[in-house]
């Protein structure tokens, strides 16, 4: 061998990550392997790289990859490497070290067995247990029983998982999607190549979660099963999300082809589940029984005829089962005792003691008689009719009168979902409102929503009223004596109707009936609100909806000018609703929530209706005295910290702020220090900080409010924190924007420092905060489109060149705020030029910029006398690229730049090319070579 | 010590800068600049200083400005560095817990600790792992600095295995040891007295390193590659 190009070779392949994964990737032949070992490769595996986040990398290591393709070459030599090798916790080396032993024979495959072992116990298993499943199928197939087996039992464990106190869960350990898989996949030629050994590796592994549960059950044969695994057949009842279940499953299967396939037989299958002790197996014995009671009567009439087997309510799925498959096979003496045994009936003692416990007393005579009558019901109702001789079947038939027929074999526990309406929609439509009163009237109480008639036909209700709305109005009296449920619906249903513009509310009748409601009692006697419980409390959920729908009847400028004076007397009623005690911590959301908030903005919609009614000629009086005296006198109310203390009320102002400047600009202007009140300090105090940040948040900008509420935004500003980092509120991203959006329109002069506001937001604001300022600024640009002013372009333009001029000495403090320009590269209002330059100014700063799609189409659009700087550009726009990410789906775009680039001839911006080219095809975008001739 | 280049440098050529850079070293400098404009005048003063015979005690400048160089490279690549301040803060905190623990624990007694562990002396435990964890993160050796700028200067996000990385990482610190000794006018290195050629050598060394990673000439390295594997793999599948 030419030891002086193997030495050259390798010090190519020492110097970096790229030349290294590169050779690696290339070797097709294992006889690479033995030279290379000799050189020290294949013993220093890469190991998982744990990143500053948290997050953890699994890095690829080109030389178990080029084992793992070589292997089969030479499997002496590939298995030694790999046994030789230390050991790592990267999973991919192992996913590697796994595809090698899959191409190996079976027996030389078999040694890496107790190396996989290790590596199922690892934090990390990426594909190891997919790998290792088929491993075991491919030993077991070979007929290597201890090899296939040691693996399965790692492979097919579950373990221990404290959730809450004394609540655990049992998972393998990876992935309970992988687990269920691995067993669909896989276990089925496990169990045909080592028969029963592979049906008891899978029971031990049940078993040993039913020991680690047991005790907390009652101790054996109680395993709970009848809940996490109703029905051992297939059945939409159990869950698809417990790894229990999923061993269960493969038990099941695998036995059914053990004795299908001749393997087994149904007695030995039947026998070695029996043996555990635990009703999930029992219970698959009675499964299996029964789908093979043709094949081995005898062992289906044994299961029928175990006393506590016919007396457990917890195995009664699949003891029905048995019944309808197994008695007819019975000989006639065991069918005569099962019959027998009928006909006594169940263990009444056992039954009152239970009774006892439960009730305080001992049941009467009847009950006793009632519960032996549905246990005798329970179980004959599944024998066949022509099973049946005279006696059972004169019982049966007066069990018949008495009891609904099962429509499927029973369940100890079945679950369901959804409340429930003894009335369709259909029978509704045919119904007058009067009449579903009256029917309304006959339904019975609930405890809790989901097993609520009342609410069931409340929601039908509802939808009657959405579809008519007039006569659902009008009527709205008929339910005065009804339980609230029924009025809260309808009017939920009045309020979509409204939503839809319906102009057939009859809006008399629903303030009349709101004056009523306003009356009633808010909670009633065994009515239910409260965190847990869901059912109307009182009338409150009535008074809230009536809320929303005046609000919605105001915004739609449904209700007749002639009632504006019952219309205020509700809203003022309203208004002084007591303050909601399950308020969130979130005045804003509180004071769309809550009826005292709700009222608030009903109010100020009730001004804004007023306002539109109201003109002089075509010119609208921007007046509360002139258009709703009455508002304005509630509002300074409102603005009373004694008469008013709701932060939902306040935070309704802030919200409404703009409505406000719209209806008086005079009144706002006055009231604005009130409405975001201070501190002695200066700051917001907790109701102002309730307005703020309920009107920075939601409300619509316009210049005139943003002008008149300037001290407001510089409170807000002063408040700040610079040295915050971590994550932004919702207020402080909200301020950065509408100061972004009041420099966009000259309201904050011209560049970042110009005006004390923005310049002192740059100063108090958090880095991220800054970003995020920037950053709205490019996407305003971008869906700015073609249309974007000159005078704003320069003043934005402005914005970013003073802004990095201000901070270019000091990159490492502003460099996370700077990448934010890569928002501005989709902007087509710019000179590209310009953007070109401030790109390669970002990255060659900050080592990364934002969007690196749109500065790529930036890239695209430059014209091609700037090809050396487009090539600089990609360069750093790729060498800071850290997550691989940035150029991906672009390949074919910059090739062909960096092809015209190449054949400029230009001394730089071939230098630049090259070394871009260069990088790309480090980078693993190898085609890049042809461009320079490779 | 092995040198590595793509091409011989030379400090004298005339097409160069002001300071005289030869064509690579120009390359190298674009690249420093890219990283961070700060290292610009540390390297055009280790260009100069590395080829400015004559000037009185050039060769302990000049290794005084490559080991500045060299310093500063982490910095540049936002690599932590050596904070003691940050080490001391957790020492001391660590110092009050287990003050803590000495005055509240039940554990505590007259012959030292015994019992089961409770809730001071399980503050104080808490508080040794952060420390302990927070070590490489607050005072990285020199050498787990020089493992990590390795790891940083690869132009591709792969990784090499550690083995090849601390290789690299030791040459760095012989290199950096070097230019200490001489920037302190110790000029008999391992027995043998410097020369400005021995300079000048490894000056290259590291300029060669730094150029292979920051401009790598990846097509012609992989073509030399695939050659040299064809004529290698050749003789290992006929053998």
């Amino acid at each position: 061998m030419d030891r002086a190009a193997l030495a050259r070779l390798l010090d190519k392949v020492r110097a970096r990550a790229d030349t290294y994964a590169y050779f690696f990737d290339n070797i097709d032949s294992a006889a690479w392997i033995a030279p290379l070992r000799a050189h020290g490769f294949f013993s220093d595996p890469v190991g998982v790289e744990y990143l500053e986040d948290g997050y953890v990398r699994f890095p690829i290591w080109p030389e178990s990859r080029a084992l793992a393709r070589v292997a089969a070459g030479d499997e002496v030599e590939a298995i030694q490497t790999i046994l030789a090798c230390p050991d790592t916790d990267n999973p991919r080396v192992h996913d590697d070290f796994l595809d090698a032993a899959l191409q190996m024979s079976p027996e030389r495959a078999a040694q890496l067995v107790p190396r996989i072992k290790t590596w199922l116990k690892k934090p990390f298993k990426l594909f190891v247990p997919q790998k290792a499943g088929k491993l075991v199928a491919m030993l077991a197939r070979a007929g290597l029983q201890d090899a296939a087996t040691a693996l399965a039992q790692d492979l097919f464990a579950l373990s221990k998982v404290e959730r809450f106190e004394g609540l655990s869960e049992f998972h393998p350990s990876y992935d309970d999607w992988d687990y269920q898989e691995v067993l669909k996949e896989d276990a089925p030629a496990f169990v045909l190549g080592t028969g029963l050994r592979a049906v008891r590796i899978m029971i031990d592994s049940l078993s040993e979660v039913l020991r680690s549960e047991g005790e907390r059950l009652g101790g054996q044969p109680h395993d709970a099963s009848f809940i996490w695994r109703p029905s051992i057949a297939d059945h939409e009842q159990n869950s698809d999300r417990e790894p229990r279940s999923f061993l269960v499953s493969s038990i099941r299967d695998g036995s059914h082809e053990l004795i299908r396939k001749g393997r087994s037989s149904v007695q030995d299958v039947v026998a070695l589940l029996e043996a555990q002790g635990w009703q999930v197996f029992d219970r698959i014995a009675m499964e299996v029984a029964a789908t093979f009671a043709s094949e081995a009567p005898n062992e289906a009439a044994r299961l029928l005829l175990r006393r506590d087997l016919l007396d457990s309510y917890e195995v009664s799925h699949e003891y029905a089962g048995l019944i309808e498959a197994g008695l007819p096979l019975a000989d006639d003496e065991r069918r005569s005792l099962w019959f027998s045994w009928i006909l006594e009936g169940p263990d009444v003692a056992r039954f009152s003691a239970k009774f006892r416990s439960r009730n305080d007393r001992d049941p009467i005579p009847a009950e006793l008689d009632e519960w032996a009558d549905s246990w005798r019901w329970n179980r004959i109702a599944f024998v066949p009719e022509d099973e049946l001789d005279a006696q059972v079947r004169e019982m049966r038939e007066s069990l018949a009168d008495r009891f609904d027929m099962p429509s499927s074999m029973p369940f100890a526990v079945y679950t369901s979902f959804g409340s429930k309406s003894p009335l369709s929609e259909e029978e509704a439509s045919a119904k007058t409102m009067a009449e579903l009163a009256a029917y309304a009237m006959d339904i019975p109480r609930a405890e809790n929503r989901l097993e609520s008639q009342e609410e069931g036909v409340a929601v039908v209700l509802g939808a009657q009223a959405r579809e008519r709305p007039a006569e659902a109005s009008s009527e709205l009296a008929q339910f005065k004596p009804l339980r609230p449920v029924y009025m809260r619906s309808i009017v939920n249903g009045l309020r979509e109707a409204a939503n839809a513009q319906s102009p057939d509310i009859d809006w008399r009748s629903v303030l009349e009936i709101a004056e009523w409601v306003l009356e009633q009692p808010r909670e009633l006697e065994g009515g239910s609100g409260g965190s847990y419980s869901d059912l109307d409390p009182g009338w409150v959920w009535t008074i809230s909806a009536l809320a929303d729908l005046l609000e919605e009847g105001l915004q739609r400028r449904l209700i007749p000018l002639g009632f504006r004076m019952e219309l205020w007397s509700v809203l003022t009623a309203l208004a002084a609703e007591p303050e909601d005690e399950t308020s969130s911590d979130d005045p804003a959301t509180d004071s769309l929530n809550t009826i005292r908030g709700k009222a608030m903005h009903a109010v100020i919609l009730y001004a804004d209706w007023l306002y539109d009614e109201n003109r002089s000629g075509d010119e609208r009086v921007r007046d509360f005295a002139r258009n709703s005296p009455e508002v304005a006198e509630l509002l300074d109310a409102a603005l009373d910290p004694d008469i008013q203390p709701s932060l939902s009320v306040r935070a309704a102002l802030g919200m409404r702020a703009a409505f406000l400047m719209k209806l008086d600009p005079g009144w706002l202007r006055t009231r604005a220090a009130r409405i975001f009140s201070t501190r002695a300090d200066g700051i917001f105090d907790e109701l102002g900080r309730a307005a703020w940040k309920s009107y920075v948040r939601y409300s619509r900008i316009f210049l005139d409010l943003t002008e008149a509420l300037r001290p407001q935004y510089e409170i807000a500003v002063a408040s700040l924190s610079p040295g915050s980092n971590g994550s932004l509120t919702e207020e402080e991203r909200s301020l950065a924007e509408h100061l972004m959006v009041m420099y966009w329109h000259g309201q904050l002069g011209s560049g970042p420092f110009s005006d004390p506001l923005l310049a002192r937001f740059w100063e108090r604001a958090s880095k991220p905060l800054r970003k995020r300022a920037l950053e709205y600024t490019g996407h305003n640009l971008w869906n700015a489109g073609e249309d974007l002013d000159d005078d704003v372009r320069d003043r934005v333009m402005k914005l970013w060149e003073e802004y990095v001029a201000s901070v270019d000495d000091d990159r490492r403090t502003d460099a996370e705020v700077l990448t934010s320009f890569g928002w501005w590269t989709r902007s087509t209002s710019f000179d590209t030029s310009w953007q070109l330059d401030q790109v390669i100014t970002v990255l060659e700063l900050a080592h990364g910029v934002d969007d690196e799609q749109g500065v790529l189409g930036l890239l695209a659009r430059v014209p091609a006398a700037e090809l050396g700087r487009v090539a600089k550009a990609l360069r750093l726009l790729v060498v800071n690229d850290h997550e691989g990410f940035a150029v991906v789906g672009h390949h074919a775009e910059i090739k062909e730049l960096l092809a015209a680039a190449l054949n400029t001839g230009i001394l730089d911006v071939v230098e630049e090319a090259t070394a871009t080219a260069n990088l790309m095809v480090s980078r693993g975008y190898t085609d890049f070579r042809e461009l320079l001739g490779g | 010590m092995s040198v590595r280049s793509r091409e011989p440098i030379e400090p004298g050529d005339p097409s160069a800068a002001a300071v005289g850079m030869s064509q690579a070293q120009r390359a190298l400098l674009d690249a420093l600049r890219e990283r961070d404009a700060r290292l610009v005048a540390t390297y055009q003063a280790v260009a100069y200083l590395t080829t400015a015979e004559g000037l009185p005690d050039q060769l302990s400048l000049a290794a005084h400005a490559m080991r500045e160089l060299m310093d500063r490279l982490p910095i540049a690549f936002d690599l932590p560095i050596e904070n003691k301040d940050n080490l001391l803060n957790r020492i001391d905190a660590l110092r009050r817990s287990l003050e803590r623990a000495e005055e509240t624990s039940g554990c505590r007694t007259t012959d030292g600790w015994s019992g089961e562990i409770d809730g001071p002396l399980e503050h104080v435990l808490n508080v040794a792992r952060e420390v302990v964890t927070s070590r490489k993160e607050y005072w990285p050796s020199r050498r787990e600095v020089a493992v990590s700028l390795m790891n940083e200067l690869e132009p591709t996000l792969g990784r090499r295995p550690p083995s090849l990385v601390k290789r690299e990482a030791r040459l760095w610190s012989e290199l950096r040891h070097y230019f200490e000794q001489v920037s302190h006018h110790h000029y008999v290195i391992d027995g043998v007295e410097t020369t400005q050629e021995d300079l000048r050598t490894r000056v290259q060394a590291l300029e060669g390193l730094l150029l292979d990673k920051l401009r790598p000439t990846t097509t012609q390295d992989l073509d030399e590659i695939d050659m040299l594997m064809h004529a290698v793999g050749e003789e290992l599948t006929d053998g």
